[in-house]
C-alpha cells in the first residue's frame, strides 16, 4: 500500500483490525475455509494478511488478492465473532484500496460504468444480454433457466443460468399504483434482479401491496443499490449509487416506507448508506431512509400484520415448503422471523425446516461466477439440505440466492420450485400471474 | 538446503507452504502474538509425519504442531520459526464404537463435531471448552482441555484411553487400548495428555464415551454478593448433588454485561450464577428444585429456571456474552488468567484479587467455573497501568498458591506463563520432566521452549530477570 492509502485504509477499518483477539472462532463458520481448511481463507487469516499489508510487512501480491477475494462476505464470521469484528468492512475496504492501487479489471469497469449512468443504459447493458443469451444458451423446459449452446466462458456445461427478462418490470409499468387508501403510499425499490431478472417477484410484490390496500409509488430514478461495487471495492460507484437512491427515494413521498425485495439492496439501505455519505444533510438522508426501509416480509408482518393477511389466504399451498435465508437478509438485517411466519400462514401445515438453513448458499453476488469450483463445493451442502427437507418448494428473500438454489436443484435432479418468499404469499392469496 | 528444499521432494506441492501469505497465517494463535515459521506441512498420514520429523532432525529445524490455533497460551505458536505441522486434515471420525462406548477419532475432527456424531447414536462425549466448534480433539488432548461440563464430568484426561502418537525420532507408537482396564507398562497415554505438543504428535486418539443424559435443565440466579453465590456452591456440594455446570460472574463482569446487553438486571446484583443439572428425568426436576430453595436460602434476588432448548439458550446469553462486553471496554491489553483453586475457596480469592486490584489501581473482571474452582480472570489495564497490570497479576497468583490453587487449570503453560511454573512445581518436579523431554526428544526439536522457561528459576540473574518475557495475552475465554 502506499502511505496515502494505508492512512486511508487504517481510518476506514483500524479499530476494526485492532479488535481482532485471533481466537479463531471464524473457523466454525466460514464456508470457504470449512471446504479449504486453509487458515488464509478464514476471516482471521484475512485480518492477519491486511495487517500485515497495513504495516508494510506484505506487498499487494496475487496471493494477497486471491485470499481477499475468496470472501462471500455471507457475515457468518461477523455474527460468530464475540469481538463484533466487521470483517466485512475489513474485506471490502482492503478491496478498495487494491483497487485503488490496481484499478479494476476492465470487464468490471465497464459494468459498473453501466450500473451508474442511469437507466437508459442500465436497460440497453441488461437488453444487450438478453439477446446474446438467446445465441448462446438454449431455454430448459418448465424452467426460467438457460443452459449454454457453445462454450461461454465462466458458465460450465451443466449450470443453469436465469433468463433475463426481454422487457424490464419498470419499462412496462408505471410509476404510481394507487390504492383505496392513498394515505397508506409505499415506495417499491426493485432492485436489479427483480427489474431485470426475475420480474414476477416483482409483480408478485405489486400485485400483494395492492391486495392488502396499499398505493404503490415507483420511482423512475432509482438506480442499482450498489452492492456488486461495494463487494469489488468501486467505492466511486458505490458513492455514486447512494447519493441518486438517496435522492429519488426521498423525492415524492419522503415519509414513504421503502420496500425491497431483494436482501443485499435492503442490506445497503438499512447498514451500509449511512456509514457511506459524508456528515450533513446526505447523512440524515440515509438515516432516514435507514430507517424506512422494509424487507417485504418485514413489512407484510409488522405494518399490514399476520391477521389481516391470514384472512386473504384463500387458496393455501399444499406442497411441503421450506425457507432457505439469505445471508444479508437474516445476518445482515436481522430478518429470519418474518418470512417464516408468513410461510407458515401461506403453507399451513405443511411449512417444513431447512437444516443449516442460515448457511450460505455459495454465491455471494458474483462470487459464484469467479470461484466456480468453490461456490459449487458450498452449494452441496445447501442441495443436500434441501433433499434432506423433503420439501417440493424453496423460499428465499434473495433472487440472487435462487440463481444458485436453481442451479444446485436442477445439478442434482431434484423437483423442487425455488420461489421468493412473496411469491408464495401472492400465490397463496390468490394472485394469478398475468403474460409476462 | 533451505528446509523448503528439504522437504519437498517428499511431498506433493499442496503439502508444504513457503509463501509470505501462507507464512503469515500460521504464525499466530489465540494469545495474539505472531512468529514467522518456515515452512507450512499439511501432512495427510502419520508416515508423512514421521518424514517431517527425520527431515527435521537431520537439519536441526523445530517442528510446532497445530490443531485450530486456538489455544490461550501459545502451545501453537512456531516462537523459534521452524516447520508448522498442521493437522487439520486429519478429520475423520473412524469409528463409534457403539457397544464399547469409545470414538476413534483423528485429532482434526473439531470437538463439537464429535459432540453431534455421537449425541446422534445417543452418546455423550462430556468435554466441552468454550471453543469447542473450533478448536480440535488434538489441541484439547494435548492441552488437556476443560470446559462446563467439568464439575461432574472432569476434562479431557478423563476420556482419553488411548493414543496413536508419532514420537520426535519419527517413530510412530500406539499406547493405551480401547480396554477400560489396561495395566500394561507405563501410562504413556496420560503422559502424552496435557504436554502441550512437546513429547509427540497425536494422529490418532480412542476416547471414552457416555450414554447421552435423558434431561437437563438450566438455573440462573443474581445473588447480592460474591460470597452468597460461594455459600451456595458450598452447600449445593453439601447436599450430595453435582451439577453439570456451575458458572458465576462478579459484580464487575455482571455491570460490564448489563451495560453491554441492557438487560436491567436487579439493582445490588453483585454476582450472578448459571447452573444446569442433567440425568434422568426425575432425577434432574428433585435437583433443580434443591438447587433453587439452596439459592433462596442464600439471599437470592432473581432466580429463573429453562428447560427448553431456547429457553436456556436465553439463559446462557449472559455468560456467553462476557468476553464481548469486555472488549466493549477497549482496554489496551486484556490479561487473560485462567487460576484454579479448590473451589470452597472462591470466595476468598476473589476478595484477595480485589484487594490486589485496588492496591494497583487496575480493573480486575472475574469470571469462570465456580462449581470447579478455575476462575478467569481479567486484567484490563489502560495505557499506563500495564506494568501493574502484570504485577497485580503475580501477586494473585502467590494468593492462589496460598490457597493450594495452580496458575492454571485448563489454558496450559506455553509460552505464557512458563515463567512462574515453579510456583507450582519444586525443582525435583521440573528437573524430571524436562528429563522426559530430553530423552524423548535429544536434539529438541519438538515445539521446543514450551511449559519449560529457558532459564530456571533458580538460575535467575538480576538481567535475566529484567528480560524475562511479557505474560501479556490478548486471548480470550468466553
Amino acid at each position: 500500500m502506499t502511505d496515502k492509502d494505508t492512512a486511508l485504509f487504517l481510518e476506514q477499518v483500524g479499530d476494526e483490525l485492532k479488535k481482532c483477539v485471533k481466537c479463531g472462532a471464524c473457523q466454525s463458520v466460514c464456508p470457504i475455509y470449512l471446504e479449504t481448511k486453509q487458515e488464509k481463507y478464514v476471516a482471521r487469516g484475512k485480518i492477519a494478511l491486511s495487517q500485515a499489508a497495513s504495516e508494510g510487512r506484505l506487498p499487494y501480491t496475487d496471493e494477497f488478492d486471491s485470499a481477499l477475494h475468496n470472501c462471500l462476505l455471507c457475515l457468518s464470521c461477523v455474527e460468530v465473532c464475540s469481538s463484533n469484528v466487521r470483517v466485512d468492512k475489513i474485506i471490502t475496504a482492503a478491496r478498495s484500496s487494491l483497487v485503488r492501487e490496481k484499478g479494476l479489471p476492465w470487464p468490471k469497469r465497464m459494468a459498473f460504468q453501466a450500473l451508474r449512468s442511469g437507466r437508459w443504459a442500465q436497460n440497453m447493458f441488461f437488453r444487450s444480454g438478453s439477446i446474446a443469451q438467446t445465441m448462446l444458451f438454449h431455454r430448459l423446459p418448465k424452467t426460467s433457466g438457460l443452459r449454454r449452446r457453445f462454450p461461454v466462458p465462466g458458465v460450465d456445461k451443466d449450470q443453469v443460468v436465469p433468463r433475463l427478462a426481454t422487457r424490464s418490470f419498470r419499462s412496462r409499468h408505471g410509476s404510481y399504483y394507487p390504492a383505496g387508501d392513498t394515505t397508506q403510499t409505499v415506495i417499491f425499490f426493485t432492485g436489479c434482479s427483480a427489474n431485470y431478472v426475475f420480474p414476477r417477484i416483482a409483480e408478485a410484490t405489486l400485485w400483494t401491496l395492492g391486495h392488502v390496500g396499499r398505493s404503490v409509488h415507483i420511482p423512475a430514478a432509482q438506480m442499482c443499490c450498489g452492492a456488486p461495487a461495494e463487494c469489488h471495492g468501486d467505492q466511486d460507484t458505490v458513492h455514486e449509487l447512494a447519493r441518486k437512491n438517496l435522492y429519488a427515494l426521498a423525492e415524492k413521498y419522503p415519509q414513504a416506507p421503502v420496500i425491497v425485495v431483494c436482501s443485499s439492496g435492503g442490506y445497503m439501505f438499512k447498514r451500509m448508506y449511512p456509514g457511506l455519505v459524508h456528515p450533513g444533510e446526505e447523512n440524515r438522508m440515509a438515516a432516514d431512509l435507514a430507517a424506512r426501509t422494509y424487507d417485504i416480509s418485514e413489512y407484510l408482518v409488522h405494518k399490514v400484520g399476520l391477521d389481516l393477511l391470514g384472512a386473504q389466504i384463500i387458496n393455501p399451498v399444499q406442497i411441503p415448503t421450506t425457507y432457505h435465508d439469505p445471508c444479508h437478509l437474516n445476518r445482515g438485517q436481522g430478518v429470519h422471523v418474518e418470512p417464516r411466519k408468513l410461510l407458515d400462514l401461506a403453507c399451513p401445515g405443511c411449512s417444513v425446516p431447512l437444516p443449516d438453513a442460515d448457511r450460505c448458499c455459495g454465491l455471494g453476488g458474483t462470487y459464484g461466477l469467479n470461484h466456480r469450483d468453490m461456490s459449487k463445493a458450498i452449494l452441496e451442502h445447501k442441495t443436500q439440505a434441501i433433499k434432506e427437507s423433503g420439501a417440493g418448494q424453496i423460499a428465499t428473500g434473495c433472487p440472487a440466492c435462487m440463481i444458485q438454489l436453481r442451479d444446485g436443484i436442477s445439478r442434482t435432479g431434484l423437483k423442487v420450485e425455488v420461489k421468493h418468499t412473496v411469491e408464495v404469499v401472492a400465490e397463496a392469496m390468490g394472485w394469478k400471474e398475468t403474460n409476462l | 538446503m533451505s528446509i523448503v528444499q528439504a522437504l519437498t521432494p517428499h511431498f506433493h506441492p499442496d503439502q508444504v507452504l513457503c509463501a509470505e501469505e501462507d507464512l503469515l497465517c500460521y504464525a499466530y494463535d489465540a494469545t495474539g502474538k505472531s512468529f514467522m515459521p518456515k515452512a507450512v506441512v499439511f501432512p495427510r498420514n502419520p508416515e508423512d509425519i514421521s518424514k517431517v520429523m527425520q527431515v527435521a532432525n537431520e537439519h536441526r529445524v523445530c517442528v510446532v504442531p497445530r490443531g485450530a490455533g486456538s489455544g490461550m497460551t501459545g502451545g501453537s505458536l512456531p516462537e523459534s520459526g521452524g516447520i508448522v505441522l498442521v493437522m487439520t486434515r486429519f478429520d475423520h471420525i473412524v469409528e463409534i464404537d457403539t457397544e464399547n462406548l469409545v470414538a476413534v477419532v483423528e485429532p482434526g475432527v473439531v470437538t463439537s463435531q464429535l459432540h453431534k456424531a455421537v449425541e446422534a447414536q445417543g452418546l455423550f462425549y462430556p468435554p466441552d471448552p468454550a471453543s469447542m466448534n473450533f478448536s480440535t480433539i488434538g489441541g484439547n488432548i494435548a492441552e488437556n482441555s476443560g470446559g462446563m461440563r467439568a464439575v461432574k464430568y472432569g476434562t479431557t484426561k478423563d476420556y482419553v484411553l488411548g493414543l496413536e502418537v508419532v514420537l520426535p525420532n519419527g517413530e510412530i507408537i500406539h499406547t493405551g487400548s480401547k480396554c477400560l482396564k489396561d495395566v500394561v507398562g507405563y501410562n504413556l497415554t496420560q503422559l502424552l495428555v496435557g504436554s502441550e505438543g512437546t513429547l509427540g504428535i497425536i494422529t490418532k486418539a480412542i476416547l471414552k464415551l457416555l450414554p447421552l443424559p435423558e434431561a437437563k435443565k438450566t438455573l440462573t440466579a443474581t445473588f447480592p454478593s460474591i460470597l452468597d453465590a460461594g455459600k451456595t456452591v458450598s452447600e449445593i456440594t453439601r447436599r450430595k448433588i453435582i451439577p453439570t455446570t456451575m458458572e458465576f460472574l462478579d459484580r464487575h463482569a455482571v455491570w460490564c454485561v448489563d451495560q453491554y446487553l441492557q438487560i436491567g438486571l436487579a439493582s445490588g446484583a453483585g454476582a450472578f450464577m448459571l447452573i444446569e443439572v442433567d440425568g434422568d428425568l426425575d432425577q434432574v426436576e428433585k435437583n433443580i428444585e434443591k438447587v433453587h430453595a439452596v439459592c433462596a436460602d442464600n439471599n437470592a434476588l432473581d432466580i429463573q429456571v429453562a428447560e427448553t432448548p431456547e429457553g436456556q439458550n436465553e439463559l446462557w446469553r449472559m455468560r456467553r456474552s462476557v468476553s464481548a462486553s469486555l472488549a466493549h471496554l477497549k482496554p489496551v491489553v486484556k490479561i487473560n488468567e485462567d487460576i484454579v483453586v479448590p473451589r470452597a475457596s472462591i470466595p476468598t480469592i476473589i476478595k484477595h484479587i480485589e484487594d490486589v486490584g485496588e492496591k494497583y489501581r487496575v480493573q480486575i473482571v472475574n469470571f469462570g467455573h465456580a462449581g470447579d474452582g478455575n476462575i478467569h480472570l481479567n486484567v484490563l489495564p489502560q495505557a499506563e497501568q500495564v506494568d501493574a497490570a502484570h504485577q497485580a497479576v503475580e501477586e494473585v497468583f502467590d494468593w492462589v498458591i496460598e490457597l493450594g490453587g495452580r496458575i492454571s487449570g485448563e489454558h496450559g503453560i506455553g509460552t505464557s506463563k512458563r515463567e512462574y511454573i515453579h510456583k507450582n512445581l519444586d525443582t525435583g518436579a521440573i528437573a524430571a520432566m524436562q528429563a522426559i523431554k530430553k530423552a524423548w526428544d535429544p536434539n529438541n526439536i519438538l515445539n521446543p521452549g514450551k511449559i519449560f522457561p529457558e532459564v530456571l528459576p533458580w538460575e535467575y540473574t538480576s538481567s535475566t530477570l529484567d528480560q524475562r518475557v511479557n505474560i501479556s495475552v490478548a486471548g480470550i475465554c468466553l
